[in-house]
């Protein structure tokens, strides 16, 4: 049997579905799991957050009006602008990246939700509240004001005391943790739940660029992690990484910053440049030319984007040589941006161009970002850049890269997909009179920045004298930003009108679009999952919609009682098993709750109640855990003559690939801990022992590395005595797990009593200070792994666990192996390091 | 296992340009920045640096004429997404090269460690 098949389905079997996907009512609405209501809160929050930033704004350029200003006094002044910097890119323009994708990505790949439901509805609500609460600091006078780099030692205790740059440095931190969750989910949602033949040759440029994105975070974040955990114990109990009087460098903050933050802008350009590459095709009415060409230019952006960052540091004194290879990668990048932008062109060019909101608003982005891409080509000239740096010059720019490559985008994303997400779409005519406000407002706030900054103007000053020839630009600056906010009114005004979102039906595919989230959908998605056999599939065939929503495709109703959708083979998108996906949930929202209170406590220095705080949102997590590692049921018929298992272990399980992503997070912060350890050493050889010294005994690391063996043979050994059925065995695989944590906690133990009695201490220079991080990032690693263990004996205890439900066995035996191997590695290192190099 | 193998070859061949470049880019930047922090060893530099990108371009062109080759096969056997994979893998390759050519060029452009 084949599909579409179009034997009659049972007549109830939509009703079942739509009871299955039925988001809960009233008040409890909130613990609404589904992608297609945590997504539009995701997007409305992130636009909550774009408006307040966008007032910040404001006050600036209110203040900067006039010369010699007193509007805003230099403190306030310095907190607005490091919170609209630090807002606008930590909480609006990567949270409302991820926040599309989450709305749009299971449409967009025919999948009924993100794999892992409430781990979308954990990064939404720990942002969400992490972020308000952080917003909130600038009411009480506690907001950060050291610039959205916060460089030290600027930002460190000595000329920064008081809490205000703590609650950048932890609630920026904890932000970025919702961050990897999304680009977690994103990443195993691209690979593991397209639809049916949608093979990677065959999937959505969207879809590609949202996959780069999600791995670009991966490697990026968790080097930002590391820096702020730095900076913050800096700060905290003063081990010295960034004080060069203790050997420490405030460079290795700025190398640690912008290795992540060159990387970001890719981060937001990506996943608009996805955005444009879907709305170019419909507005033309003809394919994207050069499919394979932007599918190339996605993925060397993001390797080139890892090749950039010291472009931000030409002013630092780093050798000319070094200044050049970061100068050339810069203007390499500009090639695939370049391939892009005339693939865009080529199709416009190819099909007929409907001039409409989304159109206009692309060509908006085209213009501005080419100019933004022009004057980036200038800065990366390292002489020009020492003439501008710090300057408005490099606001215009940033302003035209960022505003121009992302916001534009957006803009247009949300005008084309509105039909999809709302009973109404946007005005077409109120919608021209915002692009045209916002696109001249844009213009005359930032083109003349160019000039200002050329006129020696600096950035980040709160006030400046008359006759520096500055005032008639600010001036210009001044109107065009309040024309802009005038767009955004009428945007809100519409938005007020139109936005519809849980009325059904949806406004339907009024663009004539051919990607498949235009298909007929409700909460459930789409009724059947359909077969794809093209990039296009509903232009190939003009059936599909009615196919589709008449069940004849994949998983028609629900197989298995529960939510569910297929997950396939990441190249081929061969059908594999149904992934049983767990419904709304409170848990995940406390957990979220709890984990943003552990943060801000912290921020406040309550240790105590941000210890309680900490404690609930483990115990939320275990709990949200539970129920998610189903009992295995037998195989099902998901239609077409389709038979697929409901439980999958080993290398095809979704969680699997989910936990080796973690793995690869974690092995990035371990690694950046290491690059940390030889920078500091490049820079203080005075303060490493002498070659030959031992900071801990060999014979310490030695036991250590052997207990970290054996708790590492102990899991390997629980995992093959597992029970069959339910009792046998069941004691033999509690001692193995048993045992093994605490094998786990002495081996840490053992190793970190070595320092304690090396007489080595964190406070006394940068070398002690980065083993004792790197010690205490295995202590986490080592208290995750008991956490986790736990959490096993409990299992087997309540019968949870055995040889067949073992998903959160084998998850929890990798990260026991990747823990034990990081102990190993990094005990091996820091022991061997002194010996070689002295 | 065998689909989870497809993925990483997969990864692997269309990562295989772009990671040559990285692991060129570093090297010629950790070699310079070392030496120049020491001051030991500056007169090599250029030379290393050289030495990496020859080293690196050619393997870029071996890569390159590799994937092209199978692009090709692939598309006689039915194209799909063999010949999709070697074709973004050859381009990128290419791209990679001119990154590479760039950032090799300072070596004999600018002075080392001033």
């Amino acid at each position: 049997m084949t599909v579409p098949d179009h034997s009659p389905r049972p007549p109830d079997e939509r009703d079942k579905l739509r009871a299955v996907w039925r988001a809960p009512r009233g008040w409890r609405f909130i613990s609404a799991v589904n992608n297609n209501h945590i997504g539009v809160w995701y997007i409305g929050t992130g636009l909550l957050f774009f408006l307040l930033a966008g007032i910040l704004a404001l006050m600036m350029r209110a203040q900067l009006a006039v010369p010699d200003n007193d509007l805003l006094s230099q403190n306030l002044y310095n907190q607005v602008f490091t919170m609209h910097g630090t807002i606008m890119m930590f909480l609006f323009a990567v949270p409302v990246v991820e926040a599309v994708a989450v709305f749009l990505l299971p449409n967009m790949l025919s999948a009924r939700d993100l794999p892992f439901p409430r781990l979308g509805a954990f990064a939404f609500w720990a942002y969400a509240v992490g972020g308000i609460i952080f917003f909130l600091s600038l009411f009480f006078d506690l907001a950060p004001d050291g610039g959205w780099f916060m460089y030290p030692p600027l930002a460190s205790f000595e000329f920064s005391p008081g809490i205000n740059n703590d609650f950048w440095l932890l609630g920026i931190g904890f932000i970025e943790i919702s961050a990897i969750a999304g680009a977690i989910e994103i990443l195993v949602g691209v690979l593991l739940t397209r639809a049916p033949g949608m093979t990677l040759a065959k999937l959505p440029i969207y879809a590609w660029a949202m996959l780069v994105f999600a791995a670009i975070v991966i490697f990026a974040f968790p080097v930002l992690i590391v820096g702020t955990l730095l900076l913050e114990l800096e700060r905290s109990f003063h081990w010295p990484f960034f004080i060069a009087d203790k050997g420490g460098d405030p460079l290795l903050w700025q190398h640690l910053f912008w290795f992540f933050g060159h990387p970001e802008v890719y981060i937001i350009f990506l996943p608009a440049a996805g955005m444009v590459s879907m709305i170019v095709p419909t507005m033309a009415q003809h394919p994207l030319i050069g499919y394979r060409i932007v599918v190339l230019s996605l993925v060397a952006t993001a390797f080139f984007s890892f090749g950039l960052w010291v472009h931000h540091m030409f002013t630092t004194g780093i050798p000319n040589l070094s200044l050049s290879f970061f100068s050339a990668a810069s203007m390499a990048v500009a090639i695939p941006s370049g391939l892009q932008v005339f693939a865009w062109i080529a199709t416009f060019a190819a099909g007929r161009l409907k001039v409409t909101v989304p159109s206009l608003f692309v060509l908006g982005f085209l213009f501005i970002f080419v100019l933004g891409g022009l004057s980036g080509v200038m800065v990366a000239m390292v002489p020009f850049n020492w003439q501008i740096h710090d300057s408005y010059f490099v606001v215009a720019h940033f302003h035209y890269v960022l505003v121009g490559g992302m916001v534009f985008p957006l803009f247009a994303a949300i005008y084309y997909w509105m039909p999809m997400a709302s009973h109404h779409a946007l005005s077409e005519r109120l919608g021209r009179w915002f692009f045209w406000l916002f696109f001249v407002g844009f213009n005359l706030t930032f083109f003349p920045m160019h000039i200002t900054g050329l006129l020696g103007m600096p950035r980040r000053i709160h006030s400046y004298p008359a006759g520096m020839g500055w005032e008639w630009l600010n001036m210009l600056s001044t109107i065009g930003a309040f024309v802009i906010a005038a767009g955004i009114l009428v945007f809100l005004f519409d938005l007020l009108r139109k936005f519809r979102p849980y009325q059904q039906p949806n406004r339907g595919n009024i663009w004539g679009a051919g990607s498949l989230e235009w298909l007929p959908s409700e909460d459930y998605a789409t009724r059947s999952i359909p077969r794809v056999q093209d990039l296009y599939p509903l232009w190939r065939d003009s059936d599909l919609a009615d196919d589709v929503d008449k069940g004849r495709y994949y998983l028609p109703g629900t197989a298995t009682g529960n939510r569910e959708t297929i997950v396939t083979s990441p190249v081929n998108a061969r059908p594999l098993y149904v992934l049983r996906m767990p419904g709304p949930s409170w848990l995940s929202l406390f957990a979220a709750v709890f984990t943003a209170a552990f943060f801000m406590l912290l921020t406040g220095k309550l240790v105590t109640l941000a210890a309680i705080a900490g404690v609930a949102a483990v115990i939320f997590m275990l709990l949200w855990a539970w129920d998610t590692d189903w009992p295995p049921l037998g195989p099902v018929r998901v239609g077409g003559g389709l038979e697929l298992p409901t439980y999958m272990t080993g290398a095809m399980s979704h969680s699997r690939w989910a936990m080796v992503i973690l793995l690869i997070v974690l092995g990035v912060m371990a690694a950046t801990l290491v690059f940390s350890y030889l920078f500091l050493w490049t820079v203080s050889p005075d303060i490493w022992p002498a070659r030959g010294t031992e900071v801990v005994p060999a014979g310490t690391r030695l036991a250590a590395i052997l207990l970290y063996l054996i708790a590492m043979a102990l899991v390997m050994a629980a995992g093959r005595m597992l029970p069959r059925a339910a009792r046998p065995g069941r004691a033999l695989s509690l001692v193995g797990i048993a045992v093994g944590i605490a094998a786990l906690v002495a081996a840490w133990l053992v190793e970190f009593r070595g320092y304690l009695a090396s007489g080595l201490g964190p406070v006394d220079d940068a070398h002690g200070a980065i083993l004792y991080a790197a010690i205490s990032f295995q202590g986490l690693l080592v208290m995750t792994g008991l956490i986790m263990g736990g959490y096993l004996l409990l299992r087997l205890l309540a019968g949870k666990l055995d040889a067949q439900r073992r998903v959160a066995f084998d998850n929890t035996a990798l990260f026991w192996y990747f823990t034990g191997a990081t102990g190993i590695g990094l005990a091996a290192f820091f022991h061997l390091f002194p010996w070689l190099a002295g | 296992m065998g689909d989870a193998r497809a993925f990483l070859r997969h990864a692997l061949v269309i990562s295989a340009g772009p990671l040559i470049w990285f692991a060129h880019f570093t090297i010629v930047y950790v070699w310079t920045a070392l030496l120049c922090a020491r001051g030991v060893g500056m007169d090599l530099i250029p030379a290393g640096i050289l030495a990496a990108t020859v080293v690196a371009a050619a393997a870029l062109i071996v890569f390159a004429i590799l994937s092209f080759r199978a692009m090709r096969r692939a598309g006689r056997n039915g194209g799909g997404n063999g010949r999709f994979l070697f074709a973004v893998a050859a381009a990128l390759a290419a791209l990679s090269l001119i990154g590479i050519l760039w950032n090799g060029l300072p070596a004999v452009l600018v002075s080392a460690c001033s």
